[in-house]
């Protein structure tokens, strides 16, 4: 074969490999962070830097350990189907947020500006026994969280509220 | 016949080989478990259960197991048997490639372990904490280091197809692993979210894919006994994955919080993934020019030929819903797991059974116990596998436009799950009848081994 | 060795071979000594892919200069009706029957405009401020139009 001589040598495939795979991560994953929007925080973002020894950073904690990201998106976006969750989600809403928690999968609804939904009561009894207050929902019971893990827990998701400019107010 | 004398060479490739099994069968009683509590939210939720099987904390062992106990470990009993045949030399390093196998399998029982223990990092298909992670990477070195010495001491001048996409994934694969499994909390923001989802598609494309795709070029012609149809296509087909598939990731926040530059160089290059996928189907259906009539009777050809399509499926859908339009409906929804499942579980994984199918018993010298059941594996998971991808599809569908009327949180939210209730039967049964074909695989293969092995020692006996 | 042995199962029937090279007219450039012992054919790449690459490349290029963001906010107009059913309905009925809080049938003339502005925006009793509810201030217009007619 005429090119074939070119299929003796494992450099090329080596280096040719390794070159285009190292493009891709510079374009992707290293020069996002030099974009304008990712550089500085907004009052959200503010809102959601919690202070490692506050009760959301505690419930945060929980969320993470439970797993609610795996049904749970944190990510509205300027589409019909995003219309009635609040605040479209900006890169700068995010800037503290480690891990960033955007989700892939709304198992369950969108929690970007949850806070902003529901009083701590109401999401203290969905934890402990989600069909008695979403008869027919599928999300599993929580009550084997510790009082205080159930408590930290609460306090995250109350603290997931918009500040008052991303909300759209003040209303005239 | 004095082939049993030596020390088998093929011992490494046996042994990943025989893990996998069994990681197969715990991954897709994971995907069971998981299935029903759609169905059921508190099934299984009695005492410690309640926890250890908790959705949020399964889900993730479900993706690590199926991907990096089965196959994983079924890629890497590929490359340790097809790397040494391609080359005409033996395995460099057996003993090391041998007590891999035994340290992989700690390392995916120990995040199993952390994992319900409820230690996660959060990054889809990387969840294993650092610790575990720095082993993974030096036991994907010692893989790599293992097939490089291989390839490099080869009495084969000519490097074949399958080769290439090998040596691409083990450097491709030590690179990502790193990149997405840097510490979670030394990064933040969007850029972090980037780079979960730059490692999360790539270890699909970039490893799975790849290694699927060089075993698909191996098999294919000694199976259908052609040559392999085009040399120049599968020119083409390696160099444009290696330059558009590492580029994925920004589609995965498509219409979200990522500039217009990132989504661009994010969309382009997934639409131009029908450049590679269409090469090497091309060269696939070549290749089985003039033998569509020995398929039906060929079960490991049967799994290649439908493991084709499913890639040829799921790379017409991946560019479609990395588009704004398409992704504003479809994207969070059980489309999905629907488009997630057909890779991997329809296309990569059926090439590695007809790997094994074809692999092993050239290594134990012993033919395939039942043809029989070996059809029945193959229809359990093919009409597991369609009956899925129909329902997470249509759920996914109706999940969207739903969403689009306004049922976002809250009861309306409820109320469309309560709708979606008969598709997720629907997926439940399909995760039964694909577990069941894997068992009848692994009990198929189990006593073919043990056919062998007392084949063998009869040998011996008479002799 | 067992590697002769195997060689033998993966080898091909030469016959066939010579079948193959008939059929499709095309030069087989290697034989039986290829590696692994699969041989590898030369055929031309397909016009239906050429073209596929071409319109690609084409299409890539549209893309690239002509995309926008996707942004639908402004398509979503705020639907009064839906609005209530996912925010209010839990508390209110639109008939006159009174559930956690009261009905709501005819609250026109119970309240003007600016006293139901007034409630809605900034709670009353029990209820909460629907700006607290994540509304913004078109989706609250279109529920004080909502309830105005009912």
């Amino acid at each position: 074969m005429s090119d074939s001589a070119d299929e003796r040598s494992m450099l090329p495939y080596i280096i040719g490999a390794t070159v285009l795979f190292f493009l891709g991560v510079f374009g992707t994953t290293y020069l996002p962070f030099f974009d304008d929007q990712m550089q500085a925080p907004n009052e959200n973002a503010e809102i959601r830097n919690y202070s490692l020894d506050s009760a959301e950073y505690r419930g945060r904690e929980v969320y993470i350990r439970e797993g609610c990201h795996t049904c749970h998106t944190m990510y509205v976006r300027p589409v019909l189907a995003d219309s009635s969750l609040g605040p479209i989600s900006q890169p700068s809403d995010y800037y503290y947020e480690a891990p960033a928690m955007l989700g892939s999968k709304r198992t369950g609804a969108d929690l970007m500006w949850v806070g902003n939904r529901w009083n701590e009561d109401w999401h203290r009894e969905h934890l402990l026994n989600p069909q008695k207050m979403l008869p027919g929902s599928i999300m599993p019971r929580y009550d084997y969280l510790s009082d205080e893990d159930l408590e930290n827990l609460v306090a995250y998701l109350m603290s997931l509220k918009p500040s008052p400019q991303s909300e759209g107010r003040p209303v005239d | 016949m004095s082939v049993k004398t030596e020390i088998d060479p093929f011992r490494p490739a046996k042994i990943y080989f025989y893990s996998s099994l069994f990681w197969l069968g715990a991954g897709l009683t994971y995907g069971l478990i998981l299935s029903l509590k759609f169905i059921w939210p508190n099934f299984l939720a009695y005492g410690p259960l309640q926890i250890i099987l908790q959705y949020g904390r399964i889900r993730p062992i479900h993706t690590n197991i199926v991907l990096f106990g089965w196959l994983t470990m079924a890629n890497v009993g590929a490359l340790f048997y097809i790397i040494p045949k391609l080359c005409r030399n033996r395995l460099s390093f057996p003993r090391l490639a041998y007590g891999s196998a035994f340290i992989w399998n700690a390392v995916v029982f120990a995040g199993t372990v952390v994992l319900t223990l409820g230690y996660t990092t959060t990054t889809e298909y990387a969840e294993w904490p650092l610790w575990i992670d720095i082993i993974v990477v030096l036991m994907f070195g010692a893989i790599a280091f293992i097939c490089f010495a291989t390839i490099a001491n080869r009495n084969e001048k000519q490097l074949y197809v399958s080769l290439w996409y090998f040596m691409g994934s083990l450097i491709w694969l030590i690179g990502l692993y790193i990149i997405g499994n840097l510490p979670y909390k030394m990064l933040s923001g969007v850029p972090q979210f980037l780079i979960f989802w730059f490692y999360g598609h790539n270890v699909i494309g970039l490893w799975f894919t790849t290694v699927g795709v060089g075993i698909l070029y191996y098999l294919l012609p000694l199976l259908t006994k052609n040559p392999l149809y085009s040399h120049k296509l599968s020119l083409i087909g390696f160099w444009t994955i290696a330059t558009f598939y590492v580029w994925n990731g920004p589609h995965h926040l498509q219409n979200g919080p990522i500039p217009l530059w990132l989504m661009k160089a994010g969309v382009i290059p997934s639409v131009m993934l029908i450049i590679p996928v269409w090469s090497v189907l091309a060269n696939v259906f070549g290749t089985l020019k003039g033998k569509w009539h020995a398929v039906p009777h060929n079960v490991p050809l049967m799994f290649v030929v439908v493991g084709s399509i499913f890639y040829l499926i799921t790379c017409l859908q991946g560019p479609f819903h990395s588009l704004q339009g398409p992704s504003s409906v479809i994207k969070f929804s059980d489309w999905v797991p629907g488009h997630a499942h057909l890779p991997l579980f329809g296309a990569f994984s059926f090439i590695a059974f007809a790997m094994m199918y074809y692999a092993i018993p050239k290594i134990i010298d012993h033919d395939i116990h039942s043809k029989k059941l070996m059809g029945a594996h193959f229809w359990f998971s093919v009409v597991g596998m369609f009956l899925f991808a129909f329902s997470t599809w249509t759920a996914g569908v109706l999940e969207g436009l739903a969403w689009i009327e306004g049922a976002q949180y809250g009861m309306q939210f409820v109320e469309m799950l309560v709708g979606m209730r008969p598709l997720f039967i629907i997926r439940a049964i399909a995760g039964a009848l694909m577990l069941v074909g894997q068992m009848i695989f692994v009990v198929n293969l189990a006593v073919t081994i043990g056919k062998a092995r007392n084949a063998q020692k009869g040998q011996e006996n008479s002799a | 060795m067992s590697d002769e042995h195997h060689k033998d199962k993966d080898s091909i029937d030469p016959s066939e071979k010579l079948k193959e090279q008939k059929e499709s007219g095309e030069p087989i450039q290697s034989t039986d000594h290829g590696p692994g012992g699969i041989r590898m054919g030369n055929a031309k790449i397909p016009p239906f892919l050429m073209i596929t690459y071409v319109v690609l490349a084409l299409w890539a290029f549209g893309y690239a200069f002509t995309a926008v963001p996707l942004n639908q906010v402004s398509e979503a107009s705020a639907d009064g009706e839906a609005i209530f059913q996912q925010s209010c309905l839990g508390c209110h009925n639109v008939t006159n029957e009174p559930s956690v809080g009261p009905g709501l049938e005819g609250v026109s003339e119970r309240y003007d405009n600016e006293e139901l502005q007034e409630i809605l925006v900034n709670g009353i009793g029990e209820m909460p401020s629907l700006p607290a509810l994540g509304l913004n201030t078109e989706q609250i217009k279109a529920v004080k139009e909502y309830i105005l007619e009912l």
